[in-house]
């Protein structure tokens, strides 16, 4: 093994970590993985040599020469006349050794000062942090390491996964880029997409089929304005659309937004739904409320309520959702299937209702037994969907089927994989059910205890590393590596809706936009559609 | 009286400027540990810095037995110290530039001048010649080689000044009462400027000189009787050269306004002058341009209250051996080369310089 020298081992040593002394040619940067070889471990009574894999935690130059007691005028003196020697010094983690097996397992023995410190080779590190490289999903390389490839272990999906990250850290990049890995295992995958971060991944960057083309479909409401992305940008979209004489009663003050308090209302409704029979729509519900507030032998308090109600359900005669476009469950689980449920532009009791019936349906085939394979779910803006006590918000109807699918799902074969950027907002009971998290930068101290309550296998030094990671980087805790490993994201070949827009190319445009208007006389014209990028 | 002499002997600062190709500076730090076994282990070690990112280590151990009087390790370890200071800066001239500067920490006459007496540790009585012959061999090389030997002590006790000052005026008062640094703080606090330099022949040890160069061996006898007997002759040789070492230039400079004196030494054949110790009875005046070189270089150096002079300052910070790497790395590095673990004894304190 042809190892580049780090350094020594220094000071006390502990089975945990270690701090070594380097200099300022060899120093290995923060998160490089380091390895002790020769460590003598205790078994039994006697011992054998491992080579302990370690990380760097910190790594701290100081001058005894160049000290903040000096004052300026001497400090320059020095400075000008002497290069004053550098010292290097690093703090490191133990990760553990591979035992004969490749598992990994901490090490019951310590280090001994002076024992020589090596740069790991990349070739451990591979045999380290991946479980099996073949049927593994490729995610990204070791931080420090371009030549380390990451693979996800896919038996790490039966626990539910959290990915969590905030706003533009890299999340939707991340979950695009494993179900473009999933889904050629096999996989049937449903995204909940709020903001058409993933319609897009039937496309290359640059406008080619991804591989994944063919076994993906879009969902979307038709006829809804201001979209991101056109369904012919897009590839192609299916139709999805809710038929309201399928909705019961309550579900219709959920989407109404008829609060569960007022009972009398959500009365009123369910009576003007008893009046009504075959196809029809939120006009006739309103219909049917009129003549139950305008029938004299109504009771006074009813046909107040009626009248009330009629506030509300006057709201769902614009939505776009309405039609008899309902998507086939069928089709949802197919095997090696990538669907995308475009919930963009839709009023947010409608995205409630949407991921909920959604998710009731998949469940009812689980617990009946007919779901063939295994679905993977991904919740994106989990918050909204399943938010917890401190959100701030109502509970949303989708609320409890997720719960109980963060509780119950993986024995039915339902796995999900929650995307948040606000765990401090998500349900507890969500949270604390994904066994797996993939968690990216984060500095919000709140969202960050969320973090550290939920997470079992993040330790206190991964921690702290949450606010010190860039863009694209990540941390696996949980069953998808053999141990906490820090990752680079990278390799994602499909489109992102979810990348962050060129402002200053937005601007130029909207400035032109604005010179252009200046010069053309001003005419009415109410139909224009305004077409955004974002 | 003092007052008028001080202003007489008092001179400007020229501008600081750097003056010579390069510069160096040497100091050193020492430790000691009572071992269980009686016996007494010494780290010495010295350090030599260049402002070229020249960096010289030296380190010597040295175990000793029998040491009772801590006045005796104390001097042990002074005179180690100073010697290798002196060894480090021979070893390391092949390697200096012609027209460097090397500035050792501490004052050059007060060394070369205490040493007139055996050390009283049975095997290393004759350790106070060994530096002597060191520093004899050093003032040589150096002028060979056309380097600048300084030493410069950041704080001093001397009243030499004082004494050369009122004997100016006809007083022969042998050791007044004022240092000094309480003449210049009296008087020149505030300032900034240079003491007249002072050439320093006989002056501390007026009364062995001839003894030292006209019967070098009763002196031997005399003071330094212990000394091994392979080791007699060199021994008189190295007492005989003393005389006939090279006069020191010292004067007091104030580098800043408010800033503390420090004392500088220069052996006299550095700047050009062929004056032995016997030569000067006890002390004279010389011109100030003697130093003007001098002077403006250690201006140059000076960076404020603590850094008194950059390179003698990181040489310093440097060296130091701390209580940590003496009982861990220096401790376990001694037992291992002597195959057995080292163990204090329970009254070994532990302190670093």
């Amino acid at each position: 093994m042809n190892l580049r020298k780090a350094g020594y081992v220094v000071g006390e040593v502990d089975t945990m970590r270690f701090t070594f002394v380097s200099d300022m040619d060899n120093f290995p940067p923060r998160y490089e993985y380091l390895v002790i070889p020769g460590v003598d471990e205790r078994e039994g009574i006697g011992k054998k040599p491992v080579d302990v894999l370690a990380q760097v935690n910190r790594i701290i130059n100081y001058s005894d020469i160049l000290g903040e007691g000096l004052s300026l005028d001497e400090l320059e003196s020095i400075i000008k006349r002497y290069t004053a020697t550098t010292k290097v010094f690093g703090e490191a983690k133990i990760l553990g050794y591979l035992d004969r097996r490749g598992e990994v397992v901490m090490p019951r023995s310590a280090a001994v000062p002076g024992q020589e410190v090596f740069i790991a080779p990349s070739d451990l590190l591979e045999r380290f942090f991946t479980k099996d490289i073949k049927s593994g999903i490729l995610v990204g390389t070791l931080i420090t390491r371009d030549e380390v490839k990451v693979a996800l272990d896919p038996n790490g999906f039966r626990r539910h996964v959290a990915v969590i990250a905030q706003t533009g850290a890299g999340k939707s990049y991340l979950v695009g880029l494993m179900l473009e890995n999933l889904l050629p295992l096999g996989a049937t995958v449903i995204v909940l997409d709020p903001n058409s971060d993933y319609v897009m991944m039937r496309r290359t960057r640059d406008g080619g089929a991804t591989v994944i083309a063919d076994d993906m479909v879009v969902y979307r409401p038709p006829g809804l304005k201001g979209r991101r992305y056109s369904d012919q940008e897009v590839g192609g979209a299916e139709p999805y659309t809710i038929d309201f004489s399928r909705l019961n009663a309550g579900q219709v003050c959920d989407v109404a937004g008829i609060s569960s308090r007022w009972a009398v209302i959500r009365e009123a409704v369910g009576d003007a739904l008893g009046q009504l029979q075959g196809i029809y729509g939120p006009k006739q519900l309103i219909d049917a409320l009129d003549r139950i507030a305008s029938n004299p032998a109504t009771d006074n308090r009813k046909a107040k309520a009626a009248m009330s109600a009629t506030t509300y359900i006057r709201r769902l005669v614009n939505y776009k959702i309405w039609g008899s476009h309902d998507i086939p469950l069928g089709e949802l689980v197919k095997p090696k299937r990538l669907s995308v449920i475009d919930l963009a532009g839709l009023q947010r009791n409608v995205s409630e209702y949407i991921v909920q019936k959604t998710l009731d349906d998949v469940w009812s085939l689980a617990v009946t037994g007919s779901l063939e394979y295994p679905v993977f779910i991904v919740l994106e803006e989990a918050h909204n969907f399943a938010p917890g006590s401190g959100a701030g918000q109502r509970s949303g109807s989708s609320l409890g089927i997720i719960e109980r699918i963060a509780a119950e799902g993986r024995k039915f074969g339902i796995f999900l994989l929650v995307v948040t950027q606000r765990p401090n907002k998500i349900s507890s009971n969500v949270l604390s059910q994904c066994n797996s998290q993939i968690i990216m930068r984060l500095t919000n101290p709140e969202d960050m205890s969320a973090v550290r309550r939920s997470s079992e296998g993040l330790s206190e030094d991964l921690f702290n590393d949450l606010p010190g990671l860039n863009k694209g980087e990540a941390i696996v805790v949980g069953e998808l590596t053999k141990v906490p490993t820090m990752v680079r994201i990278t390799g994602r070949s499909s489109g992102e809706g979810g990348s962050d827009i060129d402002l200053e190319e937005a601007l130029r445009d909207a400035l032109k936009a604005y010179e252009l208007a200046k010069k053309m006389k001003p005419e009415e014209d109410d139909d224009k559609e305004y077409k955004t990028r974002w | 009286m003092l007052r008028e002499q001080l202003e007489r002997r008092w001179n400007v600062l020229p501008a600081a400027e750097p003056r010579f190709t390069a510069e160096y500076s040497v100091d050193s730090s020492s430790a000691s540990r009572s071992l269980s076994n009686g016996v007494e282990f010494f780290i010495i070690r010295a350090l030599m810095l260049g402002d070229q990112a020249f960096n010289e280590p030296m380190l010597r151990f040295e175990m000793v037995k029998g040491i009772r009087d801590p006045n005796v390790s104390n001097d042990f370890q002074r005179i180690l110290r100073d010697l290798i200071e002196i060894e480090i800066v021979l070893e390391s001239l092949p390697k200096i530039q012609e027209g460097s500067i090397v500035l050792i920490d501490g004052n050059l006459y007060g060394r070369f001048t205490h040493l007139t007496k055996e050390l009283h540790l049975r095997g290393w009585h004759h350790l106070p010649l060994v530096l002597l012959d060191a520093m004899q061999r050093l003032y040589k090389e150096c002028v060979k080689r056309k380097v600048m030997l300084v030493g410069v002590s950041k704080f001093s006790k001397t009243r030499v000044v004082a004494t050369a000052m009122l004997s100016e005026r006809g007083y022969g008062v042998a050791d007044p009462d004022y240092l000094d640094v309480e003449l210049l703080y009296r008087w020149k606090h505030g300032e900034k400027g240079y003491t007249t330099p002072l050439l320093l022949g006989e002056y501390a040890i007026e009364k062995d000189v001839k003894n030292m160069y006209g019967d070098p061996d009763g002196y031997r006898r005399r003071f330094f009787d212990n000394v091994d007997p392979s080791r007699r002759d060199w021994a008189s040789d190295v007492i005989e050269g003393i005389p006939s070492s090279p006069a020191i230039v010292m004067f007091h400079l104030i580098p800043k306004e408010d800033a503390q004196p420090m004392r500088v030494d220069i052996p006299a054949c550095n700047l050009g002058i062929d004056k032995k110790i016997m030569d000067v009875s006890p002390f004279e005046f010389m011109e100030p341009e003697t130093v003007t070189d001098i002077v403006k270089q250690l201006t140059a150096d000076f960076g404020g209250r603590d850094v008194y002079n950059a390179l003698l300052y990181v040489v310093d910070r440097e060296v130091r051996l701390s209580v940590k790497a003496v009982d861990t790395v220096y401790k376990s590095v001694l037992g291992q080369e002597l195959g057995v673990p080292i163990e204090y004894d329970r009254s070994s304190r532990r302190f670093a310089r």
